[in-house]
């Protein structure tokens, strides 16, 4: 409890009090903020990552080989080789049943796929007749059925594809058709397979046969199955048991044993009896989300350590003030015979119990900041869980704001009682740097050169801004005192009352130094963390553009890229705001794969960041590639990624027609990247030029139109679905670019944004403190100048020169501090979860929002100043000289 | 050494030099003071003579540079810092100059008689209840008023209780009328009179007042950072210090000035003092004589 001198005190000086609360709030808040924050930003970045991936991106897919000795595939192998420490988090399986059948089409034999699901139709739209139910029942599709000319309950001779068998037998019955389909887009069933897309297409599959749409069938399908080559049922139907995630439930703390639990899973399943096929993308969606929780770790409680340093900085400041405001009390109470513990005592009760009281208001404060931030940054909803960490992070920084009042009241009490008594404390002389302050400003020049050379590296670069202006600003208070001391006395020989006023109370107010180590720190961090986040943010927006290759990508359901050809010149006969791109890729580590396009258009149409001139592409106009050594034949291409191993500029490479068959390619250029690619390993070739080109069946890997105008993406989906290549997915870079905000980088810039902006306006409230607290010394100075007869016009304008001088001086010497430090930091601070390898990251500068940031701090610091100036002379009037001191 | 009571005290060759600014003041260059228990002593001088540095000596808030300052027969200059918080615990009490000074704002009258008392009582030392020390001083009445609504006479009493908290041996007070009109200055002496009376403390008063220095029993001149004279019941007198100077009156050294010769004769059972150019014989009546008591 506390005791009544105590009570009494804080009661007297109940402002005061108040305000070491509120500055204790602000410390314990930082401080239980970091842990807190930084674990929403955790659970942001897996909510997010759960919500963007698609449900193949999270399955597990296992696929178990058949059985020795004829036994039948079932899915019970598949379940019970499910890792169990996984069992929680995924859903019992359902089984997707595969096989390849031939039958009789319209363009003769064809081999669809026949699929079968647990829920037979769900993912399927059923246009006509029923959902198969029994064996042999099946669905076709729709277009499937009208190009065919198949009708309700008409039967298909289907037999199994077995190549190395001549004469099969036939099912023991027939498929008869139940009904049509048609496929809709829904992520959780079906995962990345398309059944339908092929209708109507003149395209062949390798072996030369017509490619249809696929059968769906019941399970019940592919209950016979049989090892002879000759016997009934099912000889090479594939099972494969899919286990959803259940995204509900998995915790960041799930995500770190995915991928060593499936590989393992994996490894074990290639041993076993019969073999079992693991499957899963979900590693890599982990392995991003781990990484930006590692990143999240590094990022907020720096950021939050750099705000509560300050803070803990300008607690000590009023502490400090009010140490010396009771320095009677402390002589009173040696003089009664106390010890100097004892005096302490006295003093750090009263404080400490202001200390403590701002505590629960700071870690209030941080949980409800982090709620709030929570709602308007971060992905929802995000689970609530006890904040034990933060609580446990709130004592510490009670703590630390304790530790501050003792450490400014230990020097106080250690001084002889004589000193205490003396009424003005003794003024020590001399400019030697405080040992202290030489000491902080080694460390913080040390660590400074350690990420400027590289010694250091990562999220730790967001520590440079505080640093460097720490040194800077350290450094540049002891030179202000003496420099503001000569030219006060240089002033006053030539006669400049107002400035020589004003240097006087420079050179002579000890509270400057910490001024303008505070305001050159707080702007600083201010203008770094407004131009990192500036430049991040057009960096991502950069990446996005050309990640995504134009405004909108359309994907095509077809290998022919004539029809989309065909299609476009229905919609946008002039490519004004469509173009496609065919992609051929090839097989084997380091083959390049094809992007062919119409050069024009596509230099028109695609997002080409910010080198359009690379890709005007001019020279894929011509068919024809210069003569070169043996390649007077070969299709002139671009290249990304660099010439492939063994090759030299204007030797022919190896490449992939649209029929998949090599072509000899002639490099004529390099390009930084390809548009709508990750990858490099890309030659960009002309699509009219490989079409015309002498080619099998075109079956391109992946086809898709680039839109310019999201407008047109009506009229061109239209034209691909009549020419029967339907749109299967859309890509747009706004989605891209909303994933790219929801990174650990980009929170953490935010944040940082946010805590440069709370440093400035702690500026300006040390501002404010450092002259209330002394408020009554320096009204009697003017006070006594007034007496003397300077006028108060001049007084008036020395006060506010002496509070806007160190303002300014400090200001723009943090405004520099925060443009070197982005130039150190940023090439080494990570911009993205993962790395961005076509393009290097434009760091330039954003000159306007570094004026921007460095005007409203200086607004906000120049008014603060301008009110204390005011303040001050309002009251110094003649009879503050005889106020009893 | 006494439980109750005043308590004897006394220097020699008292010696205090403070480092200033680079170089050394000698703030006192040999006091030599006798003051008896229960005595009342004003310490009377121009500024800077050293009588706030021998106020805080006694205080045991400094520690001379040379010679020998005894508090019932401690030598303060040997204590520990340890003992010398016991001493002023329990032995001594100031006054410091300025009522405000001695006082916590925030306290009443009888909390701040507490306060002072506090550092005693957890030492064990018996300790009167503070509305018994608020009464021998006269504030009895506004012992649980706020300060800042008692005058400026009940909160130089007040100071003064604060001062006799504990009822020591020895009070130390710093002008203590300063800023008073004659009415509360009246009070304040009657008030150190009555603490003298009743208690038996013994008093040294810091004055720059002749009217106070004047209601003082006895007075003693620090000039220079010496005795310069003492003064009892009206009377001046030189006090020869124990390396045999004496310091003269100031009215005397208009005719002596420093470096003056001059000659010490004894004439008939008296000393006389005589500048070196006038002849004893044919001065007749000696100018200067100092009377043997």
């Amino acid at each position: 409890m506390i005791a009544a001198p105590t009570r009494a005190a804080l009661r007297y000086r109940r402002g005061q009090a108040v305000l070491l609360a509120l500055l204790s709030a602000l410390v314990v808040g930082s401080v239980a903020f970091a842990p807190l924050y930084a674990r929403s930003l955790e659970l942001g970045l897996l909510r997010g990552a759960l919500d963007r991936a698609p449900v193949a991106a999270t399955a597990i897919q296992l696929s178990p080989s058949r059985p020795a000795g004829g036994a039948a595939l079932t899915p019970d192998v598949a379940r019970q080789a499910f890792p169990p420490e996984l069992a929680g988090l995924f859903d019992g399986g359902s089984e997707l049943w595969s096989g390849t059948v031939r039958v009789d089409s319209r363009l003769g034999s064809a081999t669809p796929a026949m699929y079968a699901a647990r829920e037979v139709c769900a993912g399927l739209t059923v246009d006509t007749g029923r959902c198969p139910v029994t064996a042999y029942e099946i669905l076709v599709s729709t277009a499937e059925a009208g190009f065919q000319g198949w009708t309700l309950g008409q039967v298909l001779d289907a037999r199994e594809v077995r190549p190395a068998v001549r004469a099969v037998p036939a099912f023991a019955q027939p498929v008869t058709i139940v009904g049509t389909y048609t496929q809709v887009p829904d992520p959780a069933h079906w995962l990345r397979i398309r059944l339908d897309g092929r209708a109507g297409s003149s395209a062949l599959d390798p072996d030369g046969t017509p490619l249809l749409d696929a059968f769906v069938t019941a399970p019940a399908t592919f209950g016979e199955q049989t090892s002879d080559p000759q016997g009934r049922g099912w000889r090479h139907a594939v099972l494969s048991v899919i286990f959803l995630l259940d995204r509900s439930t998995i915790s960041l703390d799930d995500l770190a044993q995915l991928r060593p639990v499936i590989s393992g899973a994996a490894d074990a399943g290639l041993r076993a009896q019969p073999r079992l096929t693991v499957r899963s993308p979900i590693g890599e969606l982990a392995d991003d989300v781990l990484e930006g929780q590692r990143q999240v770790r590094l990022i907020v409680p720096l950021l939050m350590a750099q705000l509560a340093l300050l803070a803990v900085v300008v607690l000590g400041l009023v502490a400090g003030s009010a140490v010396e405001q009771r320095r009677q009390e402390l002589a009173l109470a040696r003089l009664r015979g106390g010890s100097a513990s004892g005096a302490a005592r006295l003093v750090v009760a009263e404080l400490g119990a202001a200390v403590i009281a701002g505590a629960p208001i700071g870690l209030l404060a941080a949980l409800g900041t982090d709620a709030l931030l929570r709602r308007i940054w971060l992905p929802q909803p995000l689970p609530v869980e006890m904040p034990w960490l933060a609580i446990a992070a709130a004592i510490v920084g009670a703590a630390i704001g304790l530790g501050a009042v003792i450490a400014v009241v230990r020097p106080t009490v250690a001084r002889p009682v004589s000193e205490l008594l003396r009424r003005v404390p003794a003024r020590r002389h001399g400019h030697a740097v405080a040992l202290s302050d030489a000491l902080v400003i080694g460390v913080a020049a040390a660590a400074v050169l350690a990420l400027a050379t590289g010694s250091v590296t990562g999220p730790l670069a967001l520590a440079t801004p505080g640093l460097l202006a720490l040194a800077v600003g350290l450094a540049l208070a002891h030179v202000v005192t003496p420099v503001a001391a000569r030219i006060g006395a240089r002033s006053a020989r030539r006669g400049n009352t107002v400035a020589s006023l004003a240097a006087v109370q420079v050179a002579r107010r000890p509270a400057v130094r910490r001024i303008v180590a505070i305001v050159t720190v707080a702007t600083s961090l201010a203008v770094f963390a407004t131009d990192a986040a500036l430049v991040a943010a057009r960096n991502r927006d950069v990446r996005a553009r050309i990640e995504t290759g134009a405004v909108a990508v359309l994907s095509v359901g077809t290998q022919d890229p004539t029809l989309v050809v065909r299609a476009l010149d229905l919609a946008d006969p002039d490519r004004a705001a469509a173009t496609p791109v065919a992609w051929v890729i090839q097989a084997g580590a380091g083959a390049i794969q094809t992007m062919a396009v119409e050069p024009r258009s596509f230099a028109r149409v695609a997002d080409l960041g910010r080198d359009r001139e690379a890709f005007a592409l001019r020279r894929l106009d011509s068919s024809v590639a210069a003569p070169s050594a043996g390649a007077a034949d070969a299709l002139p291409a671009y290249v990304v990624g660099g010439l492939p191993p063994g090759t030299t500029p204007g030797m022919p490479f190896q490449g992939a027609g649209l029929d998949g068959v090599a072509v000899q390619f002639a490099a004529i250029g390099e390009l930084p990247y390809a548009p709508g690619e990750r990858s490099t390993n890309t030659a960009v070739v002309s699509l009219p030029a490989l079409l015309a080109r002498p080619h099998g069946t075109l079956a391109v890997g992946r086809m898709q139109v680039f839109l310019a105008d999201p407008a047109a993406e009506a009229r061109v989906s239209a034209a691909l679905q009549s020419v029967g290549a339907p749109v299967t997915a859309v890509t747009r870079t706004a989605d891209l670019q909303a994933r790219y905000d929801e990174s650990a980088s980009a929170w953490g810039l935010r944040l940082a944004v946010g805590v440069a902006g709370l440093a400035v306006l702690i500026a300006g409230l040390v501002l404010v403190l450092v002259a209330a607290t002394a408020w009554r010394g320096r009204a009697r100075d003017y006070a006594a100048l007034r007496v003397a007869g300077i006028p108060q016009e001049v007084i008036r304008r020395a006060s506010l020169a002496e509070q806007a001088v160190v303002v300014l001086l400090a200001t723009a010497v943090g405004a520099g501090c925060g443009i070197a430090s982005a130039a150190m930091a940023l090439p080494i601070l990570p911009l993205f979860t993962t790395p961005w390898t076509a393009l290097r990251p434009d760091l330039t500068l954003d000159g306007a929002a570094v004026v921007g940031t460095v005007a409203i701090a200086l607004g906000v610091l120049l008014v603060s100043a301008a009110g204390v100036a005011a303040v001050l002379v309002r009251r110094a009037t003649p009879d503050r000289l005889q106020e009893v001191q | 050494m006494t439980e109750r009571g005043g308590v004897g005290v006394s220097t020699r060759g008292l010696v205090h030099i403070y480092r200033s600014e680079g170089h050394d003041v000698a703030a006192l260059s040999g006091v030599d003071l006798q003051v008896a228990p229960g005595e009342i002593v004003g310490l009377l001088g121009p500024s800077g003579a050293g009588k706030s540095t021998l106020l805080t000596l006694f205080g045991g808030l400094l520690r001379p540079s040379a010679g020998s300052i005894r508090v019932d027969g401690q030598d303060l200059a040997t204590l520990a810092d340890a003992d010398l918080d016991d001493y002023r615990a329990t032995q001594v009490g100031m006054v410091l100059q300025g009522a405000d000074r001695n006082l916590l704002p925030f306290l009443t009258p009888r909390q701040n008689v507490d306060f002072a008392g506090h550092n005693a009582r957890a030492r064990g030392r018996q300790v009167p209840e503070a509305g018994q020390v608020l009464d021998v001083v006269g504030i009895g009445p506004a012992a649980d008023r706020p300060l800042a609504e008692l005058a400026p006479g009940q909160r130089q009493l007040t100071a003064l209780a604060v001062g006799v908290a504990t009822f020591p041996g020895l009070l130390l007070a710093d002008e203590p009328t300063s800023q008073l009109d004659h009415a509360a200055r009246d009070t304040v002496l009657a008030a150190i009179a009555q603490v003298n009376a009743q208690v038996g403390t013994t008093v040294i008063v810091v004055t720059h007042d002749p009217e106070v220095a004047a209601r003082l029993p006895r007075t003693v001149t620090i000039r220079d950072g010496r005795v310069g004279g003492e003064g009892r019941l009206g009377e001046e007198y030189a006090v020869v210090s124990a390396d045999g100077s004496l310091p003269l009156p100031p009215a005397a050294l208009e005719d002596l000035a420093p470096g003056t010769l001059v000659r010490v004769h004894p004439v008939n059972g008296w000393w006389t003092i005589l500048p070196a150019d006038v002849d004893v014989e044919e001065s007749g009546e000696a100018p200067y004589r100092g009377r043997h008591e």
